[in-house]
């Protein structure tokens, strides 16, 4: 999977959609392009995307979903089964503004149980939490329950004004990046000789940690190092 | 002529049902014994325009008790009278619109007992078109879905990304969006895949039985 960081409401949800499907050429037919499921013609897929300010398309077996999180004041592209020259070929279109934060792939399943907070989805697969540490969710009764804490994974998400904190083998981070982040740096990231840096010519900084997704905790080290880098100030608060 | 004579018939009966829904549900309520004494809710329906009591039981099975005779839906605008679960029967065999007032209904009471305001309609519109509870800093959308269906999931994707991206503030601070999702006895595996969706968007996503 593939997620990209957007700054909120730019681009929008309506810009996004239609570089989506322009991105499957001019040969579309009808029933090709699903909206949330639903098969619709494009005049009307575009003016439900303004409505809603976010879209589910799937295209050839392509799935791309946009969103905004406008608590957190960003937005999430997330590309599914989409070859990264593809969706890397989006992301600098979207960018031409600017407003491309972070991108970056990760594995599913990893993602998923390094971020299981609810013990509802343990239950579900019939994995034990016995082992994990637990607090309160801090919500007020009837909503409050303990849940797992995630503060100490390697591979955890955390929701930040802005931005997203979190980290993959390959990312890729806008100028808005470090205007964003605090205290990340252009020149720290640059002189990180464990990183593969290249920075592109339309000022995106591409990262490579490591061929292969972090798939597990034996990479627990380099995710933290990763994260120390790019997010000095939070890293370490879980 | 035969179109219009059942035009006519359908308006007649539906005229005459909703004079007389209002006398049933008290009827039914005061008239109705119980092995165990239940804890009976009375939710406010607003249907076509007119209001109708409907009691739910908390502790064992769920029904629109009040209304044995039948439940209202609009029909061009006018009320009309179906058939309803019998005593007994599930809230979750019930009519999808019927069953969320139901559940709204109970649900509320549990969150105003715990000192939760409950946002009405007028203020709904308003303000947080999505949301019906609010506590501090904690605003909370409620939704019941049957995941035997066909449709809910999309349906429920599709309402958090629009929770994620209209926001709600309290008080100009950026506020803890929390999907209350209740769906009928054994149904929320079916829907955990909207946990970490809800996460993903800002959204704490809540998944519980009802009853």
């Amino acid at each position: 999977m593939i997620e990209a960081v957007f700054a909120f409401d730019a681009p929008t949800a309506e810009m996004a959609a239609k570089l989506v499907v322009g991105g499957f050429g001019d040969g579309l037919g009808a029933g090709d392009v699903l909206l949330s499921g639903r098969s619709v013609d494009a005049k009307r897929l575009f003016q439900e995307v303004r409505s809603r300010g976010h879209f589910d398309i799937e295209c050839r077996e392509r799935k791309t979903t946009f969103g905004g999180v406008r608590n957190f004041n960003h937005s999430l592209l997330m590309f599914e089964n989409y070859p990264v020259p593809a969706a890397l070929d989006l992301l600098g279109k979207l960018n031409q503004e600017g407003f491309l934060i972070l991108a970056r792939i990760y594995d599913d399943q990893y993602e998923h149980w390094q971020n299981a907070k609810d013990p509802l989805l343990f239950q579900v697969a019939g994995r034990s939490m016995d082992a994990l540490p637990m607090k309160s969710n801090g919500l007020p009764p009837p909503l409050k329950k303990v849940i797992v804490d995630i503060s100490g994974n390697p591979g955890r998400r955390v929701l930040r004004d802005g931005y997203v904190e979190a980290v993959g083998h390959k990312m890729w981070l806008g100028p808005e990046f470090f205007r964003r982040v605090p205290g990340a740096s252009r020149e720290a990231v640059l002189a990180s000789r464990w990183l593969n840096v290249t920075e592109r010519p339309d000022g995106i900084f591409e990262l490579v940690v490591q061929e292969e997704s972090f798939v597990d905790d034996t990479t627990a080290d380099l995710q933290n190092r990763l994260r120390r880098l790019l997010f000095p100030t939070t890293a370490d608060e879980g | 002529m035969t179109t219009i004579r059942k035009l006519i018939s359908a308006w007649m009966l539906a005229l005459v049902g909703s004079l007389l829904l209002p006398l049933m549900s008290v009827a039914a309520v005061s008239g109705t014994t119980y092995d165990a004494p239940p804890t009976i809710t009375t939710a406010s329906l607003n249907i076509a325009q007119r209001t109708v009591a409907v009691d739910t039981f908390e502790h064992g099975e769920s029904g629109i008790w009040s209304m044995a005779s039948g439940q209202a839906r609009s029909l061009f605008g006018l009320s009309q009278i179906l058939v309803a679960p019998g005593r007994g029967a599930s809230v979750w065999s019930t009519d999808p619109l019927v069953r969320g007032r139901v559940i709204e209904g109970a649900v509320t009471k549990q969150y105003e007992a715990q000192g939760w305001f409950a946002l009405d309609d007028l203020t709904r519109a308003k303000n947080w078109p999505l949301v019906d509870f609010q506590k501090g800093n904690t605003l909370v959308s409620l939704k019941s879905v049957d995941t035997t269906g066909s449709t809910w999931l999309t349906r429920m994707q599709e309402h958090i990304r629009d929770l994620g991206t209209r926001g709600a503030t309290v008080g100009d601070n950026p506020a803890n969006m929390v999907l209350d999702l209740r769906v009928q006895p054994g149904g929320t595996g079916a829907a955990s895949s909207l946990v970490p969706l809800g996460e993903r968007y800002g959204v704490t996503v809540n998944i519980s039985e009802f009853p």
